[in-house]
């Protein structure tokens, strides 16, 4: 299954332009309160977090269990995560990076802090911004169309389906998405040029000169709504049947743009500054209005105080004296502890205990990162460009740490094989079986771990024995476990031959059957060892 | 709309909150892509025109082409049409053409589609629907062309290998075995004077040079001035053969008066079917009758009667039209009586325009199993009759020899 349809790598390309714009535009933010960060290696990674999240959301999507689902993700993000700390580290300069590096290594805990968070935050708005556009845009494509088997009930029911069009919310998705995200990025570039507190009183200067990531982010996102409209039509029409004139899609995209750089030209012409005078002019009468609704408050105020005061005279009542209010009660302050500094070894242990557990999640997270996106490098190093340059080099990169990684294993096998000690029969540890990653692969798969545990038995399966055969003839031998053998082959035999697919709920009864079995045929071979 | 707007308010907001003149020009912007594309969208809309070119009437068979030619008349470029034409369906299947365009300035692009008509009618084309809108999806136009065009699909006209109709009328073109009917402008040759020839048809020229008296022998002949009498009504036929055998009387009127059109004879048409033009009009639904015309014009408004026509029901039944129209015709002149049953109002009738000196001859589209008595029942009174069961009777000369007197 193709992760990306033919045209759309333009439109995600765009959304990912778009979240770069927005990081950027955060980034310049941060750079305020933190002096010497430099936004643009961090909008760099927004850009390929977009790219990324888009094809891990549409690869999750191809699981059908949620816990590889899930897995998908972590190691998604572990990555992410990672890649952001580097690239923290390094938008403060090499130095700093190299001052980090040291820091590190001595206290491994300080790779984690607040700045870490708030950027991890933000490429997790713009990684949560870019799946939902890219989505969207999948979703207001036209849909393949994938009838069920024509000798199956479901095939009826796909022919008579009604014609639904979802479409329609999905480009008010879209549209919103978009246009909070542009709100998002105004905001944060504003703060950035401007500060708050000063912005409120609305007597600061104002401030000429070019946005150019809001510029960026508008316009890509006003290309972006165009596409989306025009895919929606096309989808739509596609769906009636409607032939549509070759030359549309190049002259929807010529005309977008030329009518966009010319709404832009006639903006150019256009006066900001007599806008802000009229603001402020509605700011002052604001103001003024609130000066004497105030004043007319406290002039109302003092008369129901009079008021109150006379009545308050007529029964007798008199104020109480100024000396006769109570003082406030004084909190006593925490008086501060003595640290206990502790044993240098045993932040040692700390520290290699900390590292090590960051260095396994790192190499597991890399490793199946890489490996569960085989299919995206296939795709990356097949085109041309940068890009194509850049998923060769990832593929040849990943080919030389894999070979490296086997010849290291060999090599240990071999050392370790030279001990007698820790010589281990190799019949006990039995055939490395493929990750099963469908419902189909796992049932397939525990048919061959149960073939495996009759075969321990004694009775392997024979080439010529078909699975049914196998059955027949193993299950009358077993004391204990035909039906779950029986089970298992049934399974093996739908999941291996038909055309539909079996239901995910299948897998945990068979996984229980499997389990039943190997007890039982463990048994059976204690029994005939003793 | 509503999303952008709120959007475009709080772009409004922020720009002035923060004092930066770059997100007034975000503003104006994007406020202006939306108006502007909106406005750009309605304006050329407008400034198009559509136009729908075809054959107006064409035969039964005829796969018609038709033109729809859409022209921008403005300068600004179309970005999308999408164009709907509503078609019936029994000329095209699916009942619709559909294309999406995109026109630039003073563009005009012609469409077209073939019609298959394979079924008589008159049928409306159209409305042309257009679509269109801007490029962010805020508009959505849509553009009618009010102008309903219509089409006529004559019947089916079968050559008929020959038609036996009666006559009293003399002097036409159509040779006739009764020597009653002889035309002295038709002359045959010469031959030898016996006693009792008129002297008038002495040719004194040859007599002459020969020596002897000779006589000019003429040709009888006669002329059919022929009204097709046509029956629609629901109750004449069976409910079997109910849409059937009225489609097959039409296509037997058109056959019969496309027969005596070639023979340059005169012919009319009077039937109490309904007419759906002259329902539309007002009138009461059943056409006025047509009075016995010759040539090719009187034939194509025939047959454009005979292509609107539809069956009716309790409308005049045909013995009162039959007397009715009888009543018009001029002496000698000839009846064709299409129907599916023939009941006692009908023999009625048709015995009372033969007493008035017309001829008649009945076809009956729709026989009962008691047919060859009401064949022999007509010859009694002069009125030959034919059966047609389906359009190949025509083709193998059934009109010709079917009926006897």
């Amino acid at each position: 299954m193709k992760l990306f349809r033919p045209g759309e790598a333009g439109r995600i390309l765009l959304v990912a332009a778009m979240m770069a714009a927005l990081a950027l535009s955060a980034g310049e933010l941060a750079a305020r309160l933190v002096p010497g960060f430099d936004p643009t290696l961090l909008a760099l990674l927004a850009f390929l977090v977009a790219l990324e999240g888009t094809a891990t959301d549409r690869l999750a999507r191809q699981f059908p269990e949620a816990g590889l689902r899930l897995r998908l993700h972590l190691v998604e993000w572990v990555v992410i995560v990672a890649a952001l700390r580097l690239v923290l580290s390094l938008s403060q300069g090499s130095a700093a990076l190299a001052a980090d590096l040291g820091l590190w290594l001595a206290q491994p805990l300080r790779l984690f802090d607040a700045g870490l968070a708030a950027a991890a935050a933000l490429l997790a708005m713009t990684w949560w911004l870019g799946v939902q556009m890219a989505r969207c845009l999948e979703a207001l494509g036209p849909q393949p169309e994938s009838p069920p088997p024509a000798d199956s009930a479901a095939y009826y029911a796909w022919l008579t389906r009604p014609q639904e069009d979802s479409r329609g919310e999905c480009w008010e998705r879209l549209r919103r998405l978009v246009l909070a995200g542009g709100l998002l990025l105004l905001v944060c570039s504003g703060l950035a040029r401007q500060d708050l507190a000063l912005a409120l009183s609305l007597r600061h200067p104002a401030i000429a000169g070019i946005v150019g990531n809001a510029l960026l982010y508008c316009a890509l996102g006003l290309a972006l709504l165009s596409q989306g409209h025009y895919a929606m039509l096309r989808a739509r029409w596609q769906r009636q049947d409607v032939p549509v004139a070759r030359p549309l899609g190049r002259r929807w995209a010529v005309l977008a743009v030329a009518f966009t750089a010319l709404v832009a030209a006639a903006v150019l012409l256009l006066p900001a500054r007599p806008s802000l005078a009229v603001f402020g002019a509605a700011w002052a009468a604001l103001q003024a209005l609130f000066f004497w609704a105030t004043q007319l408050a406290a002039l109302a105020l003092m008369a129901l105080g009079y008021l109150l005061n006379l009545i308050l005279s007529l029964f007798g009542v008199k104020p109480a004296p100024e000396g006769a209010r109570s003082e406030p009660l004084a909190v006593p302050t925490p008086q501060p502890q003595p640290e206990v500094a502790p044993a240098d070894w045993w932040q040692a242990i700390q520290g290699l205990v900390l590292w090590a557990a960051i260095a396994a999640v790192l190499i597991y997270a890399l490793a199946h990162f890489v490996r569960e996106r085989r299919e995206l490098w296939r795709l990356l190093a097949a085109r041309g460009g940068p890009l194509g340059w850049l998923g060769a080099t990832l593929v040849a990169l990943w080919r030389w740490l894999a070979g490296a990684g086997h010849a290291a294993g060999r090599r240990w096998r071999t050392l370790v094989a030279r001990r007698p000690s820790a010589a281990r029969p190799e019949a006990r540890r039995g055939p490395r079986w493929p990750r099963p990653r469908t419902v189909r692969e796992r049932m397939r798969l525990l048919y061959l771990l149960s073939l495996r545990e009759t075969a321990r038995l004694g009775r392997p399966r024979r080439a010529a024995d078909t699975p049914y055969e196998y059955a027949q003839r193993v299950a009358p031998e077993l004391a204990e476990g035909r039906e779950e053998l029986q089970g298992l082959t049934q399974a093996f035999v739908e999941a291996r031959y038909s055309r539909h697919d079996p239901p995910p709920a299948q897998v945990g009864p068979l996984t229980a059957a499997y389990r039943r079995l190997r007890r039982a045929c463990r048994r059976m071979l204690g029994r005939s060892g003793t | 709309m509503s999303g952008l707007l709120g959007f475009l308010i709080a772009l409004l907001a922020v720009a002035a909150l923060l004092r930066i003149d770059f997100f007034f020009y975000l503003f104006y912007l994007i406020a202006g892509v939306a108006l502007l594309g909106r406005a750009w969208a309605q304006r050329a809309a407008r400034s198009l025109a559509c136009e729908r070119r075809y054959p107006g009437r064409v035969f039964w068979g005829e796969r018609p082409l038709v033109e729809l030619t859409i022209r921008n008349r403005g300068l600004l470029p179309v970005l999308w049409l999408q164009v709907h034409d509503s078609l019936p369906i029994q000329v095209r299947s699916p009942n619709f053409y559909q294309q999406v365009v995109s026109l630039g300035p003073r563009e005009a692009l012609t469409l077209s589609y073939q019609l298959d008509c394979r079924r008589r009618g008159y049928y409306p084309l159209g409305p042309l629907a257009l679509e269109s809108g801007d490029l962010l999806g805020t508009a959505r136009i849509a553009i009618d062309c009010p102008r309903a065009d219509t089409l006529v699909v004559y019947p089916r006209i079968i050559p008929l290998a020959g038609l036996r109709l009666p006559s009293r009328t003399m002097y036409g073109s159509l040779p006739s075995r009764q020597r009653i009917f002889e035309d002295p402008a038709r002359i045959l040759g010469l031959r030898d004077y016996v006693p009792g020839d008129s002297l008038r048809h002495i040719a004194w020229k040859s007599s002459a040079a020969l020596g002897r008296l000779q006589v000019r022998r003429l040709e009888p002949s006669v002329a059919l001035e022929t009204a097709i009498m046509l029956d629609l009504c629901r109750g004449s036929y069976s409910p079997m053969r109910l849409w059937v055998a009225t489609e097959l009387a039409i296509v037997v009127a058109a056959s019969v008066a496309n027969w005596l059109v070639e023979r340059r004879q005169a012919v009319g048409l009077a039937t109490n079917g309904c007419d759906p033009l002259a329902a539309a009009e007002g009138a009461a639904g059943q056409p006025p009758a047509k009075p016995p015309r010759k040539g090719r014009l009187a034939l194509m408004a025939l047959l454009d009667l005979l292509a609107r026509v539809e069956m009716a029901e309790g409308t005049t039944p045909l013995a009162a039209l039959l007397r009715r129209e009888a009543g018009r015709l001029p002496w000698g002149a000839t009846l064709v009586v299409i129907t599916g049953r023939v009941d006692e109002a009908l023999f009625d009738a048709l015995a009372s325009s033969r007493r008035a000196g017309l001829s008649a001859a009945l076809i009956s589209v729709d026989p009962g199993p008691d047919f060859a008595a009401l064949r022999r029942r007509a010859a009694r009174i002069g009125v030959p009759s034919f059966e047609v069961w389906e359009e190949t009777d025509l083709e193998r000369g059934c009109l010709a020899a079917g009926g006897a007197a």
